[in-house]
């Protein structure tokens, strides 16, 4: 009884230490006093770091954007600050002179790149997001050819949160397009620092000569300026060093093994005419790279196989003619091939091994890679690599109709 | 308040004695030495583990569960043993202090980043000492416990990973030479060497027999899952990156995704260690006090607990404050000492038995 009673005079005693506690933790954030960023934008001026960051508006309401909720509905989905500093940090940091909420980065979807700062170089900013607590490595990465802080102050009218459409656009280009693959930051950071050393950011871009970046501008149906996805940046090392044209990115793909799902546009009778008149997913592709030492050079052997299926045929042709089939995935092969080899003359060209050939040439001759190391002749060696490539595309199906249109009407 | 505890139980003890601070500590020592070889170190070092597990568990079949230093009194003389009890003392406070610091660094880095590191270590130390009073029965029941949730975990992290995961980031394999292997492996060795602590469990023991197969099961435990950490971390991010970043492991926690709706679990993972690494401090605390229970051969032990705590809380605080000297420690220094002490000590038990049981045969020989 007495030990009871002991307890709870214990138990009344420790009480007030618990008060203790609620004077409240160090690392407490109240959510109305942080700028959750939505994406960020980095360029180098006049030898400073320009860093933009788009953070999502609370008071915004749904405004004809999509999504429901309350709010006032002339304010913008976002806000946009703009900020100058020597260091990326002190950018930061200066963006509380102008902004009532704390930056919070841990919600971030994006991060565009500036050519001015991808050619002053992109180390420090990478190792700024790497070493950050709240910062992502996640985030995808873009490059763009003008000022990066413009893209983010531009509307999108399908989605309110700009940084999440943006992501959106690039994962659907990736799996329906394979042109390019996004790059989220750890990818890029993993491709700087692998033997390649080198790395492809896709473009993103403008359409039109203006932002629109007030929401009574979204209230038409057809924007004249557009966010959209253009070419792929190459970067060296850790600085740019030119453009692939989106066809060349499109046989980098191949080349990388990238390719989830893609169209082709091709010539249905290349015998009799070049036009373009045939269309063909092509849902399933492999790529396979051997690197051969051959007497003072490497070879690669490429070997791409893939299938999919018809989905347009503009010229006369039975389809149930295996030889007409035959003729047809000749002349997508050729296609590929041609794909192929325009992205390595410009690669070759930029010699920036964004084909990862260093890395399998590490993975299947070790010893000689070792010799490369020692003696730093790579970029001599990348410039030597002859390229074999060999494609073979098969048909599974032709759609629901065996004969193509214009040969029932000539009938 | 301390129970016996059973075989298994004992086996998972041994894992999260282990595991935990070798998940955040080892993956950036070993990827720097063998880059993506770094799965051969890990099988290295286990097989030195389990060669080290043996020679404790014989110590712990020959003394029969007695406590160690008792044992070692027994057989050679009470001066010896509270000599090697003092400077195991000091080894244990030393390695407590460490796990201490490695906890709250982890912490500091990564979750509570304004938080002082008094009040981490104090609010720490509160837990644990309150972990040690209730008894290492108890501590071994909630131990077995948050073992039980890596059946939630580790399918999660694997599905979440299963995109992002490259075969072809392991090759080539055998890149490194048997130098730099064992190099990679030496340190991991030490963190396997830790099995040592069933010296101080064996009193605790059911079937004090069964040591050398509880070390192993335990090890066997870890090492699959450093396996699976750290290989998975190589396939994700590739050699050259994992050296880039301070916790590779939770470095790939922070990119699982399912779908676009499970994201950033980086926080449910950590807190999931945080569990972990409060049994590892709370285990190296029991057996400190354990330690100090039989050097000091004091009947209860529950009034030094706070003091010891002290003790190593002051170590932590003010003997480890730079991180790079404590990193520097762990990929240096550490092998030393634990070699020493975990390897070196069992084994000189044994020689220690061998030696008096030959001259008590001798002696019955002779009369």
């Amino acid at each position: 009884m007495k030990s009871k009673q002991r307890t709870l005079l214990c138990l009344i005693l420790c009480l007030p230490l618990l008060s203790v506690l609620l004077s409240g933790c160090w690392d407490d954030r109240e959510l109305n006093e942080l700028g959750i960023t939505s994406g960020s934008a980095y360029d180098w001026e006049n030898n400073q770091w320009k860093a933009t960051y788009q953070v999502i508006n609370p008071s915004s309401g749904a405004s004809g954007m999509g999504g429901g909720g309350g709010g006032s509905t002339s304010s913008p989905p976002f806000l946009t600050f703009t900020v100058k500093g020597r260091t990326i940090m002190e950018a930061i940091e200066r963006t509380n002179l102008t902004s009532t909420r704390e930056m919070f980065f841990s919600h971030s979807r994006i991060t565009v790149i500036g050519e001015s700062l991808a050619r002053h170089g992109i180390n420090q900013l990478i190792d700024m997001f790497l070493r950050k607590q709240d910062a992502r490595e996640t985030v995808f990465v873009f490059i763009t050819q003008g000022e990066a802080g413009d893209i983010l102050d531009q509307l999108m009218q399908m989605t309110k949160n700009q940084g999440a459409g943006i992501q959106l656009m690039i994962e659907q280009e990736a799996k329906l397009m394979s042109y390019y693959p996004g790059t989220r930051l750890y990818e890029l950071a993993m491709a700087l620092s692998s033997e390649s050393r080198s790395a492809v950011l896709p473009e993103i871009l403008l359409t039109g000569p203006q932002t629109m970046d007030e929401t009574s501008e979204t209230g038409v149906t057809d924007l004249p300026s557009r966010l959209a996805l253009g070419r792929l940046g190459v970067i060296k090392g850790d600085t740019f060093v030119g453009w692939l044209s989106q066809k060349q990115a499109f046989g980098l793909s191949f080349l990388t093994n990238n390719i989830d799902s893609a169209t082709l546009a091709f010539a249905s009778q290349p015998t009799k005419s070049d036009k373009l008149d045939a269309s063909f997913i092509l849902q399933n592709s492999a790529t396979t790279v051997h690197p051969v030492w051959d007497k003072d050079h490497y070879v690669m052997n490429i070997e791409v196989q893939g299938s999919g299926v018809l989905t347009e045929l503009g010229s006369v042709m039975d389809l149930n003619d295996r030889k007409a089939i035959r003729e047809m995935e000749a002349s997508l092969e050729q296609q590929v091939l041609s794909l192929v080899n325009d992205s390595w003359t410009e690669v070759k060209r930029l010699g920036a091994d964004v084909t990862g050939f260093a890395v399998r040439i590490h993975r299947s001759d070790r010893k000689r890679w070792k010799q490369i190391e020692e003696e730093r002749s790579w970029d001599r060696i990348f410039q030597e690599i002859e390229i074999r490539p060999q494609v073979s595309i098969e048909i599974e199906r032709t759609g629901l109709s065996n004969k193509s249109f214009k040969s029932v009407q000539q009938e | 308040m301390n129970g016996k505890i059973g075989t298994t139980q004992a086996a998972m003890l041994i894992v999260n004695t282990i595991l935990p601070t070798a998940t955040v500590v080892l993956p950036i020592i070993i990827s720097t030495y063998a880059e993506q070889d770094a799965p051969l170190a890990i099988i290295m070092s286990t097989l030195a583990g389990l060669l080290i597990a043996a020679i404790v568990g014989t110590v712990i079949r020959s003394s029969n569960g007695a406590p160690f230093l008792d044992w070692v009194g027994e057989k050679s003389s009470p001066v010896v043993s509270t000599i090697l009890g003092l400077l195991m003392l000091q080894f244990y406070l030393d390695t407590s202090a460490t796990i201490l610091r490695e906890f709250v660094n982890f912490i500091k880095d990564n979750v509570l980043i304004n938080t002082p590191v008094t009040v981490l270590v104090i609010l720490i130390l509160c837990i644990s000492i309150y972990m040690v009073r209730q008894g290492i029965e108890a501590i071994a029941r909630v131990n077995s416990l948050v073992i039980l949730l890596y059946l939630f975990f580790a399918p999660l992290y694997l599905f979440g990973l299963y995109h992002d995961l490259n075969v072809h980031q392991l090759l080539p394999m055998f890149d490194h030479t048997l130098a730099e292997l064992t190099l990679a492996s030496l340190t991991p060795t030490a963190w396997m060497s830790e099995v040592a602590v069933m010296l101080f469990l064996a009193p605790y023991l059911r079937y004090p027999q069964r040591a050398r197969i509880i070390g192993w099961m335990g090890l066997l435990f870890v090492a699959t899952l450093m396996m699976l950490s750290l290989v998975s971390a190589l396939m994700v991010f590739g050699s050259q990156f994992i050296k880039l970043t301070a916790y590779p492991g939770f470095s790939t926690v922070g990119i699982v995704r399912i779908g676009r709706f499970v994201e950033k679990l980086d926080i449910l993972f950590i807190s999931y260690w945080v569990l972990s690494i409060y049994l590892k401090f709370g285990i190296f605390l029991f057996v400190t006090v354990e330690c100090f229970k039989q050097t000091f051969r004091v009947s209860s032990s529950r009034p030094f607990i706070g003091a010891l705590g002290l003790v190593i809380a002051l170590e932590c605080l003010f003997s480890w404050q730079s991180s790079a000297e404590l990193n520097d420690y762990n990929k240096e220094g550490r092998f030393v000492v634990f070699f020493l002490f975990n390897v070196l000590v069992p084994l000189g038990a044994v020689l220690l038995n061998r030696v008096q049981k030959a001259r008590s045969r001798r002696k019955e020989l002779e009369t």
